[in-house]
């Protein structure tokens, strides 16, 4: 082990053990480590950042470019000065067009994620689920490959009625004002049934990455301290 | 009628119910408690909410009769109904009948124009502003009618006396022609009277101004009769019709009381009045309600909890990782994703070109190394040409640390930071030569992917990260191949694109790392993790059981106390 | 007519965007453009953030307030690690060292402790919520996962137990893609709605 690693190491494992002190409670030895991490991250986001966007996109054709290059870097420049000026309150107005620019891009790619990466694969998924040939590529038909697509069905289905809240257009009395139809108030129930599952399951992801990276800063410190007061 | 209210939104519940049907939250440890306002009928649901009753004039046209209106009687107007002459509105006499704390607020808002003066001045303000109400004659047509409708009731009174009491008693069915705030403060005091009767004091007196009304209305009292003032003195117990004839006193909260001296004799309310009164009383009544109180566990106890909890953890996978045989195999098929990823590393396909895609933060980088170095290992050989972008601002870094370990023989591409996941794949993937482009356009931006790549892998410690690499991709370029190596927590929800087949196979959290590198090179990094995360896994699930156990228990005890 | 430029802004760049899926080639400068800028813009929004931060801290520090000493911590680590990035570039080895030896451990040990916070919340996992349908179905999930993350089930040579297996993995997915849905449908209304300046996230000029 060289000087240079072991010093990083020391530096790795004394912010550990002060972010790991947060366990007895909130005290200077967290917050100092917190501040450490926010400033040097904050710092290197702004590099990234200069150094991956603004030279290569900005910079760089306004310096090295030809007057015809340059001429197209009007246009961002003009958004980027109004968006970085309306950042004084007087002309917070003025960042309304880069934001508008911003909105209707965003929104695009949203839509378009949400249409054609999600809603339209996925609910062809759950339909080609029970296609015969997938359902019974034997002569003997696993009850799995059924009973999956089945539950999935339902799942999805109930699912999404959870997340309905519409009400009947012409209600016939107060209470079709404020309740669900029927339908889908039993859906739902099912649907609050495969949510929770879900949530379950997502649940255990988080609690599996956590426990891998204790695991993991807890490999740490006894590589650190045998290193440092066990000779390796 | 006892109701669950609900501690976060004070919504009232039935007693069967387990979570609040207003806002959700649990009402498991809630005790019961009688519902507010239950003098208000049941199948008459107090929801003047919904009316358009909220002048601020009109309220205070109702609580002018709290104070010294001596300057107004000055200037009356001859027109004033007769009683007035009779109203004892010297002011030394209700200076000796004010407390001496509002003494002091009144002098102090005469002075000061902050705080409760200034609130006490708007208040007077708007005084001087219904005293010319007044003046322009706004609500005489109306009192005149109170009067006639006033008799009529006299009349009744004297052929029904004994339906009209409010005794608590009088039950007595609504008569055609009766106002509809009328019949429900008849109704409420029909039923409620009993319960109003072992009220201390302080508490009828928020029912004052409904307690005159009825009375008044049932001929017992009149606009005639003229109060005297003597804000001192409350009404005895049951004894409600001395109540309305002397100075009341409107009951603010516990213990506080505002005196109210009734000055005026000419019954001036209007609807929209005894709307927004009986707010202000039902206000009142729900504030007095008893609250059930959720009993919380000391701070200390919990940091107690917490600790035992941390050294238990700790100290298993201590334990675990240090001592005893490091490496155990992990049991179970391998799954059809990570079959599919099994495939395309081993297979001898060609894979001179693979995209990767940092979408980690560097608290997992040790997760996605362990999921994605033996896959990567195996995959990439010397020589490839490997395209590396992030979408996370660290990934610059992780992904030279990650390559570091994969091979040194490489051929990278930096094909640079993106903001967001969705532009990053938008802007990347495969954008064939149109035929034509804009004359000068810069070209010295970052060098673009060299398509085709043969396969796009996508290493992401979120689903939302890499569900925007996802679904870019693969609705723009369906059949580029793509896989997912990602942590435990971004697999659950990232399985449905596997299944729909937008996603070709993917290797997600400790125990699918540790069975394809089990697979792929032996015994590795993963596998010594693997008993300790076993360790932890089986401490989670012990707790949880026991959690179910112990609550669960506690629960069960404190419905058994509800129902019962 | 301020207003009325804007959602023309909005809308023809959300439809350029938009036809680029189904006229990828024949709109790839306009896409590689617009995708330019946008990135740009991006990035120098979020240089305006990374500076109100640092204006934060300056004001905690000029103004004494309380915590002013780690304001100090963080303006120096900023000051440091964007002086050394610009002289240096981010791929100098020292850089690369400095950023990721402080990155990954604060980072993997914040998880740490994440991971005793949800072993607490495991312990009162009814308790805050009482038996409800999402309850149970959440206790159902977590159990179920934990289990099979444990990987103890010897599957070979038992066939049932295997489909068993291959089952009960599958129920978490049926909701997980219904909420997949549910989302996407969301942001598809959200989207429309913004880009077609229903909901204008930008302002109202």
């Amino acid at each position: 082990m060289t000087l240079s690693t072991l010093a990083w190491g020391v530096i790795g494992l004394v912010l550990t053990v002060m972010v790991l002190s947060y366990l007895i409670g909130d005290n200077v030895f967290f917050r100092i480590a917190a501040h450490v991490f926010v400033g040097l991250t904050a710092g290197y986001f702004a590099v990234i950042i200069l150094y991956q966007i603004v030279w290569p996109y900005l910079i760089s054709p306004l310096i090295n470019g030809t007057w015809g290059e340059r001429l197209w870097m009007i246009a961002p420049l003009v958004l980027i000065l109004l968006l970085v000026i309306s950042q004084f309150p007087k002309l917070i107005k003025l960042g309304t067009i880069p934001l508008a620019y911003l909105a209707g891009l965003t929104a695009a790619l949203v839509i378009g994620g949400a249409v054609f990466g999600t809603l339209i694969p996925q609910s062809r998924a759950v339909v080609e689920a029970f296609d015969p040939n997938r359902l019974s590529p034997s002569a003997n038909p696993s009850w799995r490959v059924i009973a999956d697509a089945g539950v999935m069905l339902i799942g999805t289905v109930a699912t999404l009625s959870y997340f309905h809240f519409g009400r009947k257009s012409q209600p016939a009395d107060d209470l079709e004002k404020t309740e669900r139809p029927k339908v889908f108030e039993v859906l739902s129930k099912v649907g609050q049934l495969f949510i929770g599952v879900t949530l379950g399951g997502i649940f255990t992801g988080i609690f599996s990455s956590a426990v891998l990276a204790l695991i993991d800063r807890l490999i740490f410190m006894g590589g650190m301290i045998s290193q440092l007061f066990g000779g390796g | 009628m006892t109701v669950l209210i609900c501690p976060e939104c004070g919504a009232e519940n039935p007693l069967e119910a387990e979570s609040c049907r207003e806002c959700g939250a649990s009402l498991v440890n809630i005790l019961p408690s009688e519902k507010p306002g239950e003098d208000f009928p049941g199948d008459e649901p107090f929801d003047f909410a919904s009316q358009d009753a909220n002048d601020l004039p009109g309220l205070l046209q109702s609580l002018k009769q709290e104070d010294d209106l001596s300057t107004l009687d000055e200037t009356q107007e001859p027109s004033e109904p007769d009683g007035s002459e009779e109203a004892p509105s010297e002011e030394p006499q209700e200076q000796d009948a004010l407390p001496e704390w509002l003494r002091r607020i009144r002098q102090r808002a005469q002075e000061e124009e902050d705080s409760v003066g200034e609130i006490t001045q708007k208040i007077a303000a708007a005084k001087d502003t219904l005293a010319d109400d007044k003046q322009g004659q706004q609500h005489e047509n109306f009192s005149a009618w109170l009067e006639s409708v006033q008799k009529e009731e006299k009349q009744k009174s004297i052929e029904d006396t004994t339906e009209v009491e409010i005794d608590g008693e009088g039950d007595r069915e609504p008569q055609p022609g009766d106002e509809d705030w009328l019949k429900r403060i008849r109704k409420i005091k029909g039923d409620t009277f009993e319960e109003e009767e072992t009220l201390s004091p302080e508490d009828q007196a928020g029912d004052s101004l409904l307690q005159w009304l009825v009375a008044l209305e049932s001929g017992q009292a009149t606009a005639q009769e003229i109060p005297e003032v003597d804000s001192d003195e409350t009404a005895p117990e049951g004894d409600t019709q001395a109540q309305k004839a002397e100075g009341e006193e409107i009951g603010i909260g516990d213990g506080d009381t505002m005196p109210v001296s009734l000055i005026e004799p000419v019954l001036d309310v209007s609807r929209e009045e005894q709307e927004l009164a009986d707010k202000l009383r039902s206000t009142i009544a729900d504030e007095k309600t008893a609250r059930p109180e959720r009993t919380r566990e000391e701070p200390a106890a919990h940091w107690v909890v917490l600790l035992i909890l941390a050294v238990l953890l700790i100290g298993s996978l201590s334990l675990s990782l240090f001592f005893g045989n490091q490496v155990r195999m992990p049991q179970g098929t391998v799954l059809p994703q990570n079959e599919a990823v099994l495939d395309w590393a081993e297979d001898s396909e060609d894979k001179t070109a693979v995209l990767l895609i940092f979408e980690y933060a560097a608290g997992y980088a040790n997760e996605v190394e362990r999921v994605a170095l033996p896959v990567l290992q195996q995959a990439i050989q010397p020589g490839t040409t490997i395209g590396m972008a992030y979408s996370n601002p660290s990934g610059l870094l992780l992904s030279e640390r990650l390559i570091d370990q994969v091979d040194d023989y490489l051929k990278l591409t930096d094909l640079g930071y993106y903001p967001t996941a969705a532009l990053g794949a938008y802007g990347l993937t495969d954008q064939t030569a149109a035929g034509w482009e804009f004359i000068d356009y810069p070209e010295s931006k970052k060098p673009l992917p060299e398509w085709p790549f043969s396969a796009v892998v996508i290493l992401s410690n979120s689903y939302e990260g890499a569900a925007g690499w996802v679904e870019q991709m693969s609705a723009l370029d369906p059949d580029r191949p793509i896989y997912l190596l990602v942590t435990a927590q971004a697999g659950p929800l990232l399985q449905p694109y596997y299944q729909s087949g937008q996603v070709a196979g993917m290797v997600s959290g400790m125990t699918e790392a540790a069975v394809v590198e089990t697979l792929l090179a032996g015994e590795g990094q993963a596998l010594v993790r693997w008993r300790s995360y076993q360790i932890g896994v089986l401490i989670c699930l012990i707790v949880i059981v026991i959690g179910v156990i112990l609550n669960g228990s506690e629960l069960s005890t404190n419905e058994r106390r509800v129902r019962s | 007519m301020k207003k009325m430029l804007l959602a023309a802004l909005t809308l023809i760049v959300g439809l350029t965007v938009l036809a680029g899926y189904f006229f990828r080639a024949e709109l790839s400068p306009v896409l590689t453009l617009i995708i330019d800028w946008g990135i740009l813009l991006l990035g120098v929004a979020g240089l305006i953030g990374l500076g109100y931060l640092v204006r934060m801290h300056l004001a905690r520090l000029f103004r004494r307030e309380k915590g002013g000493f780690y304001s100090l911590i963080a303006l120096l680590g900023f000051v440091f690690s964007l002086a050394f990035g610009l002289v240096y570039s981010p791929h100098h080895p020292f850089f690369r060292d400095l950023i990721l030896n402080v990155q990954v451990p604060v980072e993997a040990s914040l998880l740490a402790i994440l991971a005793v916070s949800l072993l607490y919340a495991s312990l009162r996992l009814i308790r805050t919520r009482g038996w409800t349908l999402l309850s149970v179905g959440f206790l159902f999930g977590a159990v179920l996962s934990l289990i099979l993350n444990l990987a103890f089930f010897r599957e070979e040579g038992n066939p049932l137990l295997a489909e068993m297996i291959a089952f009960l993995r599958g129920i978490p997915m049926a909701g997980g893609r219904g909420i997949l849905l549910g989302m996407a449908l969301g942001g598809l209304i959200v989207g429309l709605r913004v880009l077609f300046s229903i909901n204008r996230p930008y302002g109202e000029g």
